[in-house]
């Protein structure tokens, strides 16, 4: 894929975080603004109830897909641009960012539907 | 007469992560660049972190334990300096972006003196991310240590 194209969707995933992650934010940290009591936000029953609704199941998912890309992309980003590394370095650093970006996907996905299909 | 070998050994102007940290002395939009990509980092460490803690969630003994956890020490600092960082890469990152596409900056005019520096155009948008955030941290701080009590 184009370097410009990457970059693109790096924007994308910063623009779709903006709702997303601005949503979880809003829940946990300025969740008194909309009558949500902070004390009460990270108990395992609030923390259950969350996971059974479809709401939040599809704003944790997006939340995972474009943070993940987002911040894997930035560290790429800020490793390739530090130093003149070689080509086969760049492929290695690709595939390890790559790997991680799975890997993490898949773990969180499983939490987000596990705790949703209780 | 001697002369010095120019001729470049390694990589010309390679000055690594020393040039990354500071380049020089530039205005507050170089200092962003580098608070911008520190928040980012940070707050990419803290996301894979949040992922394992957070997987915990399925079972209630495993959740209340990984709570009690990270509620000891300096970690809910951290925690909040966190969602300081958090906040402010994605206020300046929506001026980052604002920037990019040439919505803020300002027509480029003849250099006829006193010159004009046309990138100065967005340096309002500059304090309002430093106002914008102060106020949503100041709000996030407030719940998280009066309300919370963390």
């Amino acid at each position: 894929m184009r370097e410009s194209t990457l970059w693109l969707m790096h924007l994308g995933a910063g623009a779709v975080m903006l709702v997303v992650l601005g949503i979880h934010f809003g829940v946990m940290h300025t969740g008194g603004l909309i009558g949500i009591d902070r004390t009460e936000v990270l108990t395992f029953a609030s923390v259950e109830a969350r996971s059974g609704q479809l709401f939040y199941v599809v704003v944790y998912l997006t939340l995972l897909v474009v943070a993940l890309y987002h911040g894997l992309y930035g560290l790429r980003s800020i490793l390739f641009e530090l130093s003149a590394i070689g080509s086969t370095l760049r492929r290695t650093i690709n595939l390890l960012l790559v790997l991680a970006g799975w890997g993490f996907f898949f773990y969180g996905a499983w939490a987000i539907l596990a705790g949703y299909l209780g | 007469m001697k002369f010095p070998d120019l001729k470049s050994k390694t990589h010309p102007n390679f000055k690594g992560v020393p040039g990354w940290v500071w380049a020089g002395r530039y205005g507050i939009e170089r200092q962003l660049y580098i608070l911008q990509r520190m928040t980012g980092l940070g707050v990419l460490l803290y996301l894979l972190m949040h992922l394992i803690v957070t997987g915990q969630k399925l079972d209630q003994s495993s959740w209340e334990f990984v709570m009690g956890q990270v509620n000891q020490g300096l970690l809910p600092i951290g925690e909040f300096l966190v969602f300081a960082g958090a906040v402010f890469h994605a206020l300046n990152g929506i001026r980052l972006a604002l920037v990019h596409f040439g919505f803020l900056m300002r027509q480029p005019g003849r250099p006829i003196y006193p010159f004009t520096v046309a990138a100065l155009g967005q340096r309002w948008a500059v304090y309002s991310v430093f106002i914008a955030t102060a106020a949503i941290v100041g709000y996030g701080g407030y719940e998280f240590f009066i309300v919370a009590g963390h």
